[in-house]
């Protein structure tokens, strides 16, 4: 067996599994909807945010959003013993890794979409000026989170305190990532501005994507070897 | 036992030798007069923090190394011996360990002398310099790297996704300063490709103060580590007792 037709069928089961049940996609956009709501209420009765603010506070609401995803996958493969069937699956150990971000990535897919348009009317913020720019923003910005969320879930695995430390880890780590999101995507919602070097924010955020979607894959053996 | 305390009494008189050249010795600066003597302590514990994150990842690295057969097959190990301490790869997580103990200790230090320093000169106690801003998610990220590794209870397990995260981490933080520096930057620099941007007795008073804190941070990884190897041992003597008790249990029934 391939080592992407392996991760095709365990991605495959994993949003089967989740699309069956219709909770977690329940909560998960509820949750970031509310999220949403909660933050035109604190913003008060502005007519619109200004760019810089509504692409800060949307990526805060998205990564709010994506954080549920990530525990809930680990612990139901923990609960249910599928943890240990994926393991003993005859492919290599990245397989069970990028099938987790393939099912992660499609469940924070889901979410986005109904939370980022629901953001920009419910703020006020209105469609981004450069459309291709901010989809391409969005799906690298989501790729490279979702590997190194579903990467740090399975280091905190064992942890008493993986609930918590999960976030802990994952946000400091996430730093380049988020800065590089929220410039891009600030620019996307302003004017062009001839000042504003977009391709060293390309630069960061492909970068960042390419080094945490294969190192994890090789070091992801490793934390499941005990 | 007596080499010990030689080491500590040396380095207490060059403690004593450097808070001379520090406040006394030392001219305050032209523009921010005495409040630059903070500066010896800071950027000598930034480094040393930093540092002692790299040995986090280092030591990490080698003990993956050492421990998994996969990796260690082209290594031939003495098992006797000084040499063993060197391919053993429990000592090397103790010393992660113990390095990102003390790690914690110099960023917690670096953050409250750059924000009184910060406080004094640019009239604020937080700004997001690249460098301070760095620290701080440095700082997090010691603290994660300590949670991790207290709340998993497998020693072999919390070894290994510890060395992992230290590895990973180590490999991010010049990410995330660079990251930090393109969105906004405000740090005097003191140091740059061209040398040292101070007088002669300030440069000298700096590096001496370097010396002492690299000194300092590896007084404090020999006890941390000491303290750790004792710990595990303790710890290695309790199961014993408990599988021993156990047996006697069983044999008596």
């Amino acid at each position: 067996m391939t080592i992407w037709r392996a991760v095709w069928i365990m991605a495959k089961k994993d949003v089967a599994i989740e699309a069956r049940g219709k909770a977690l996609y329940l909560a998960a956009v509820s949750y970031g909807a509310l999220t949403v709501i909660l933050l035109g209420f604190s913003v008060g009765q502005q007519r619109a945010l200004p760019a810089s603010w509504a692409s800060g506070t949307l990526w805060l609401v998205e990564v709010l959003a994506a954080l549920t995803s990530f525990t809930r996958l680990e612990d139901k493969e923990r609960w249910d013993g599928g943890a240990i069937g994926a393991l003993a699956a005859p492919a290599d150990r990245s397989a069970v890794f990028f099938s987790r971000v393939l099912g992660n990535l499609l469940f924070v897919f889901a979410v986005e979409c109904v939370t980022i348009p629901l953001f920009l009317w419910v703020l006020g913020v209105g469609w981004p000026v450069d459309s291709v720019s901010f989809v391409l923003a969005v799906l690298l910005g989501t790729l490279a989170f979702v590997s190194l969320g579903t990467f740090l879930t399975a280091v905190v695995a064992a942890s008493s305190l993986r609930e918590i430390l999960a976030p802990v880890l994952l946000m400091p780590l996430a730093v380049p990532l988020f800065l590089a999101l929220v410039s891009l995507t600030a620019a996307d919602f302003s004017p062009p501005d001839p000042f504003f070097h977009a391709s060293v924010w390309w630069v960061v955020l492909a970068g960042y994507g390419a080094v945490f979607l294969v190192l994890p894959g090789l070091l992801f053996e490793l934390i499941v070897e005990v | 036992m007596k080499w010990r305390i030689a080491a500590v009494v040396t380095l207490c008189i060059a403690g004593l030798f450097s808070f001379y050249l520090d406040f006394i010795w030392s001219p305050p600066e032209a523009q921010m007069g005495n409040v630059v003597r903070i500066m010896y302590f800071h950027i000598a514990s930034a480094v040393d923090a930093f540092l002692a994150f790299g040995v986090v990842a280092v030591a990490g690295f080698l003990m993956l190394v050492l421990r998994f057969r996969r990796l260690n097959s082209f290594v031939a190990r003495p098992r006797t011996g000084v040499f063993a301490l060197v391919f053993d790869p429990w000592a090397w997580d103790r010393l992660a360990l113990s390095s990102a103990q003390i790690a914690l200790v110099f960023t917690s230090f670096v953050l409250i002398s750059g924000s009184i320093w910060g406080a004094a000169v640019w009239n604020t106690w937080w700004t997001w310099d690249p460098t301070l801003t760095t620290t701080l998610i440095l700082w997090f990220l010691n603290v994660g790297y300590l949670l991790l590794r207290s709340s998993i209870a497998d020693r072999g397990r919390a070894a290994t996704v510890s060395a992992v995260f230290g590895i990973v981490a180590a490999l991010d933080v010049p990410l995330i300063h660079e990251s930090v520096t393109w969105w906004k930057g405000l740090h005097p620099e003191v140091i740059t490709d061209a040398g040292f941007n101070m007088p002669p007795s300030m440069v000298i008073t700096l590096l001496i103060s370097f010396g002492v804190f690299l000194c300092v941070y590896a007084l404090f990884v020999y006890l941390a580590y000491m303290v750790n190897w004792q710990r595990s041992e303790l710890r290695s003597i309790r199961l014993a007792v408990r599988d021993r008790l156990a047996q006697m249990d069983q044999a008596s029934h």
